[in-house]
């Protein structure tokens, strides 16, 4: 019965982990480049409380043919995230670009973050700051920087190769101000979420890969588009009702955990 | 009575045993690819608990839990999308080298490891195929229903990274180990005829009806043990304080 309370409780962790992690979802069902997660369960050990095999009742010469195996119940071992492309949508002006991959996620913009470390993200919202330098929309510059926008500047082209081109007030010939270069993981289920839509890699992720949007492996750049988050709403609330009905579930067995506990503690009155 | 309080006591202990057993399933409603339990009962005869005595041979020695098997029944695929995932339709598990040594599963939840090997989701795990771990490129590969895994190279052609193998064995010949099975004694693995199902995880078997019927079941049928221990009890207390109270 104590084992039975302590595998429920097991249940009622990990369905709570199961909760939080579809309520960051759907929380962030608008936000651009945002990537879903989901919890991952494994079974908990078992204690062999007899061996297959072994004799049941020496009269009758039987022998248990499956033994007594009993669980302790789920862990919780990861919250893995998706790195599926999300939908493109448009966005509000030339400097909203967004990467595009078919199917997996493959290629990253690469922004300096303020302590040194490169920081990576799909969220391609880019502004020009009062220095003339592309940066994201938290202010952080791109990696590698580039920063020769002129301050008479009357609209920026981005192509699809990631170049960045701007028109001066008079001078119909594009100025070329520098060229965006995307990095790719092999895993990148692994990188480590940073928060503000920004990654950072880890040893699980694999290292950076280089190289020029359309090259390669990497996607090309659509500017005027962003990238969307790809949380399915609808899924989302399926794993909810799903998740919330094995909590009860696991909540009936602590119930009656419970009531044969008091039934035998009060066996003797 | 005595002999009948110990009876009850023990029908009330198979039933909680079969509550762990229950209540891990449940736990478990979760976890993709698990299997639920079902604690099997059978009568014990009065030899095998007390000496030689014809009365207790009559009434029979109670009941105890004599194991628990495997209940052997698919649970549903579902869709995630996930390039990655990988559900069989069939009978077969996964080979998943883990530590040195080789456990079987059915969870298809896989990932990549920062190498390029495809690993389980806890990343500890390795997934074995035809010829050892498989090592890929990156997360855009197709995986094909015999488990053949491919991909397409930078200048368009496809290039073949290995084979997903998939081991039959009887389910209750594979003994359970946190997050995967391992093969009793002797027993050996045979080919499956299962189809590797690429995006698609297939989910816990439980069925939460099942759980709690047997649940209610095995609550109740404990309480009437515990019930008779009580009445065996008040029936023995006024044997030795009333009946057999000497006068004065």
């Amino acid at each position: 019965m104590l084992r039975a309370l302590n595998t429920a409780a097991t249940g009622l962790e990990a369905q709570q982990l199961n909760v939080d992690v579809i309520a960051n979802n759907l929380a962030n069902v608008n936000t651009t480049g945002f990537k879903r997660s989901r919890a991952e369960f494994a079974d908990l050990l078992y204690a062999q409380l007899r061996e297959p095999g072994s004799a049941v009742s020496q009269s009758e010469g039987l022998i248990s043919p499956t033994g007594i195996q009993v669980g302790h119940g789920v862990r919780s071992v990861a919250v893995s995230t998706q790195f599926t492309v999300g939908a493109f949508t448009q966005g509000n002006g030339p400097l909203d670009v967004s990467i595009e991959d078919q199917g997996q996620v493959r290629g990253f913009i690469q922004v300096q973050l303020p302590n040194g470390q490169t920081a990576y993200t799909r969220d391609g919202t880019l502004q020009v700051n009062s220095e003339g330098e592309i940066v994201t929309s938290s202010g952080y510059k791109l990696f590698p920087a580039i920063t020769g926008v002129p301050s008479d500047y009357v609209s920026l082209q981005i192509g699809t190769d990631g170049t960045i081109q701007a028109i001066q007030a008079n001078n119909p010939t594009p100025v070329d101000v520098g060229q965006i270069e995307l990095a790719s993981f092999i895993n990148p289920a692994g990188l480590r979420a940073y928060g503000s839509n920004f990654y950072l890699e880890t040893e699980a992720s694999g290292s950076a890969e280089r190289g020029n949007p359309g090259e390669d492996q990497f996607g090309v750049i659509r500017s005027g588009f962003l990238e969307s988050s790809n949380v399915e709403a609808v899924r989302e609330l399926v794993s909810l009702i799903t998740a919330q009905r094995a909590y009860e579930m696991n909540s009936r067995v602590i119930q009656t955990a419970d009531e044969m506990l008091q039934t035998t503690a009060t066996l003797r009155r | 009575m005595v002999y009948g309080m110990y009876l009850s006591a023990g029908g009330a202990i198979s039933q909680s045993e079969r509550a762990d057993v229950i209540a891990n399933n449940v736990a478990n409603a979760s976890t993709p690819g698990f299997r639920p339990q079902a604690a099997t009962f059978r009568q014990y005869l009065a030899e095998e608990l007390t000496p030689r005595s014809e009365l207790a041979s009559a009434l029979g020695g109670g009941s105890g839990v004599y194991g628990t098997g495997t209940i052997d029944r698919p649970g549903r695929l579902v869709q995630t999308g996930r390039s990655l995932d990988m559900a069989i339709h069939g009978q077969g598990y996964f080979a998943v080298e883990r530590e040195g040594r080789i456990t079987y599963t059915r969870d298809g939840s896989f990932t990549l490891s920062g190498d390029g090997e495809i690993v389980t989701s806890d990343g500890l795990g390795r997934l074995l195929g035809a010829s050892g771990p498989i090592s890929v490129p990156g997360t855009d590969v197709i995986i094909s229903e015999e488990g053949s895994i491919t991909g397409r190279t930078v200048d368009g052609g496809t290039e073949e990274y290995g084979t997903v193998a998939l081991w039959g064995f009887r389910a209750n010949d594979l003994e359970r180990a946190g997050g995967g099975f391992v093969p009793r004694q002797g027993a050996v693995p045979t080919a499956a005829d299962g189809r590797v199902r690429q995006g698609s995880i297939e989910q816990s078997a439980v069925e939460p009806v099942r759980e709690m019927s047997e649940l209610v079941e095995a609550l109740r049928v404990f309480e009437a043990n515990m019930q008779f221990v009580r009445i065996q009890d008040s029936a023995l207390q006024r044997a030795v304080n009333d009946i057999a109270r000497l006068p004065g």
